[in-house]
């Protein structure tokens, strides 16, 4: 199987390090939720356009936003 | 009569030393095979004085080939093995050639492992095996006084401990950087990936590892929203920043909630505590210190302060650099050093305050170095001009060593609470009472002032504005090159003399990049393939016990044999790992290294089509490059640029045009200046260039 983001070899969902981002994300999503009151696709849009945000994390929200996994 | 023949690391500390021993001050110069070397009398004695550079001698494999593994290695002169270091052959000749008839031999290198391997190698190899009746000087400074003393009283012979720790250091550091490149290197190769030179060291991998984790940490972090509640307090006009007592609150509700609690911005003073506390003056410098501090202050890498410092030392300005004691022992002349610091008319005031108060006792840290004190000016006076980076080197080191002697420094720390209809905020004001070794150590210490407004218990206040800001957690902070040391000093990875050159290696072998350090898409390759296939390479408890060990030769526990027999062992486990997995590591490589290449070829964001990135392309067709953007086959941008073809060499800055904001590349002509091109044709720049 391949990472759908990066294309490497993987085998959960994603490679290594977007599988880690991509559950820090997951793990992370209570505490927006908690604060802002944020959808998941809003906080989805709302990390990928934060500057402290990781590379990788980037790169799986927007993965997740265009091909329409955007809903948890 | 025969003569004494004597040693040294480097040409300025032979000049210096047969300068020190001559009874005239001023020997004779000669050279052989190119190489200086001095003549001088010493109470009738002949001395001979040659100076070495660095180590002409290395450890190499007995056999010739590139293969693995290698575990029979051997001394053999550095320029059969390594084309850079082909003048040390005159070295080698010149040595010989001086020492022949000799009737004494000293060393008088540094003296630190690398010093005595370097006496050690070339008494045995270059004079003939004459390492066992040798003496030692032993010396931390190069003054007058402190060089006649060291050859006053010559060690009887050279310090073997020193020499079997550094010779242990040199072959364990050998075996596993050629075995570990060469297995790395051949798993590519072998599976049909191509030949990359590819390499890692026995320190190089957990430094590495250090750096690839804090990337991988910084790359997955997720921000998460919290809230600070933003007070000014207005006192006779003055304005004050004062904080929630929470430093973060969760949730946008409940900051509102707190606001909207606080918007009579009426507030009383509730409580206020003051603390005065004495603050201690740093110990001198040891060098990890000076290379932390130099960081922090001029931005100066470790290895280039390391380099300053030792041109210091040899100018006979500072002691010798390569320390870890912060201690200045009693057999120091500070009192001679002071008052000669005194006569330059910048220090003379301090100097005088020192001297005032007796007995002189400088502040001692805990580091400590059996072989060295800690850095310490010498007093000399520069005879030549220094660079203006030597010269802000030596006025901290004086600084440093002046503040040692210093009073402690007196501050008064002041915290005022306040409440605002039971919402509690506080300031916090620091003001110095007492200047103590501050002043001494003026420009460089940090003396953050803040006075608190003066206000008593009970007074009513009025608050200027109360707001809540909305922030995000960040990302752990990247390595620089000084925290990169001092991570690799609490580990206890490398010497001090060798950790600032590794963290140079990962950089010129593209692992790591910038000064905010930066794990490359290569390094972050390297090191998961390593630590997935063979983890003792990047482990941190492996190379710290293998330090332990060859630290404990000194002591005279455990030996050579023992050491190398045991990291032979775990090497050959280590190769046999990576056999085992060698397709797989060759996959990984592979992938890092096309990422790697690929990034190099990237060199700025699309301005046409703002969303691919412009990279270098070479046409398939007709084999020249140019640049073409990667939103092509997705998004249809036909942005093309031509690019100069060779013997114009190109390659990528990732900066942007100053004039128009385009991504530019650096071409090179032959025998000409590198200079930056933008790409943008319609460019200002290159239109007024056009009209002249």
């Amino acid at each position: 199987m391949n990472c759908p983001v990066c294309g490497a070899s993987s085998r959960n969902r994603f490679c290594p390090v977007h599988e880690r981002a991509y559950q820090n994300l997951l793990a992370a999503y209570e505490a927006w939720h908690r604060a802002l009151e944020v959808s998941w696709r809003d906080y989805l849009e709302r990390v990928n356009a934060n500057s402290n945000s990781g590379i990788w994390v980037r790169d799986v929200c927007v993965f997740l936003l265009r091909n329409g996994t955007g809903d948890r | 009569m025969g003569f004494t023949f004597i040693l040294s690391e480097k040409r300025e500390a032979a000049e210096r030393i047969a300068k020190a021993l001559d009874e005239q001050g001023r020997p004779k110069s000669y050279r052989e095979q190119g190489v200086i070397y001095f003549e001088a009398i010493h109470r009738d004695q002949i001395l001979r004085v040659i100076p070495a550079i660095g180590h002409l001698y290395t450890i190499a494999p007995r056999e010739r080939g590139y293969n693995y593994p290698v575990l029979d290695v051997e001394w053999a002169p550095a320029y059969r093995f390594n084309k850079r270091l082909a003048h040390t052959k005159r070295w080698i000749d010149a040595i010989e050639k001086v020492s022949r008839g000799a009737s004494a031999f000293v060393s008088a290198t540094d003296y630190d492992v690398e010093g005595e391997v370097i006496g050690y190698t070339i008494l045995r190899f270059a004079c003939g095996g004459k390492e066992r009746g040798a003496k030692r000087m032993v010396f931390s400074a190069l003054t007058n006084a402190e060089l006649r003393k060291a050859f006053q009283k010559l060690s009887p012979t050279i310090d073997f401990r020193l020499a079997e720790a550094g010779e242990t250091r040199h072959i364990v550091d050998f075996l596993w950087g050629i075995n570990i490149s060469r297995a790395l290197t051949l798993s590519l190769r072998d599976s049909g990936k191509g030949f990359t030179k590819l390499s890692a060291g026995r320190v190089q991998g957990p430094t590495l590892g250090f750096v690839a984790e804090r990337e991988k940490e910084i790359n997955s972090f997720v921000p998460t929203p919290y809230w600070r509640i933003s007070a000014v307090l207005d006192v006779e006009g003055q304005t004050y920043k004062v904080e929630y007592l929470r430093p973060r609150i969760e949730t946008l509700k409940e900051a509102e909630q707190i606001v909207e609690r606080c918007k009579s911005k009426e507030g009383v003073v509730k409580g206020i505590t003051s603390r005065t506390y004495e603050e201690e003056p740093p110990p001198p410098f040891n060098l990890e210190n000076l290379q932390s501090e130099s960081y922090r202050l001029f931005r100066q890498a470790p290895s280039q302060t390391l380099r300053l410092a030792e041109s210091l030392y040899l100018g006979a300005l500072i002691s010798y650099p390569r320390t870890s004691s912060e201690k200045i022992p009693p057999t120091v002349n500070c009192e001679e050093i002071l008052t000669s610091l005194g006569q330059s008319k910048e220090y003379q005031n301090l100097v005088s305050d020192i001297l005032r108060d007796r007995p002189l006792r400088p502040r001692q840290g805990k580091g400590e170095d059996p072989a060295h004190p800690a850095i310490y000016p010498t007093g000399n006076h520069p005879q030549s001009t220094l660079d203006s980076r030597q010269t802000r080197l030596l006025d901290l080191v004086v600084r440093r060593f002046l503040s040692a002697f210093a009073p402690p420094a007196l501050s008064e720390n002041v915290r005022i609470t306040f409440d605002l209809n039971g919402e509690l905020f506080f300031l916090t004001g620091r003001r110095i009472l007492k200047e103590g070794w501050l002043r001494f150590y003026a420009p460089y210490a940090r003396r953050e002032e803040n006075p608190a407004p003066q206000l008593r218990e009970g007074e009513r206040v009025r608050f200027r504005e109360i707001n809540y800001v909305e922030a995000y957690t960040s990302p752990p902070s990247r390595f620089n090159p000084g925290s990169l040391l001092r991570e690799m000093e609490e580990h206890e990875l490398g010497t001090k003399a060798t950790r600032a050159d590794i963290i140079d290696t990962l950089g010129e072998r593209g692992y790591v990049s910038g000064e905010r350090i930066v794990a490359t898409a290569l390094g972050l390759g390297v090191y998961e393939t390593l630590n997935r296939y063979c983890p003792i390479l990047v482990s941190v408890k492996f190379t710290r016990d293998l330090e332990r060990k060859m630290e404990a030769i000194l002591k005279g526990e455990g030996n050579r044999r023992e050491i190398v027999a045991e990291a032979s062992t775990l090497l050959t486990q280590a190769l046999e790992e990576i056999k085992e997995n060698e397709a797989a590591i060759a996959e990984s490589l592979s992938r890092a290294l096309q990422i790697s290449n690929s990034l190099k070829r990237i060199i700025g964001p699309c301005p046409v089509c703002q969303k691919g990135q412009l990279q270098i392309i070479r046409s398939k067709k007709t084999g020249k490059r140019f640049v073409g953007c990667t939103n092509y086959r997705e998004g249809g941008c036909t942005a093309t640029f031509p690019l100069p073809q060779p013997p114009y060499r190109i390659w990528t800055t990732k900066r942007t045009c100053r004039i128009c904001g385009w991504p530019t590349i650096t071409v090179k002509a032959p025998n000409r200046r590198p200079w930056s091109l933008c790409l943008n044709p319609d460019c200002p720049k290159k239109a007024s260039r056009k009209q002249g």
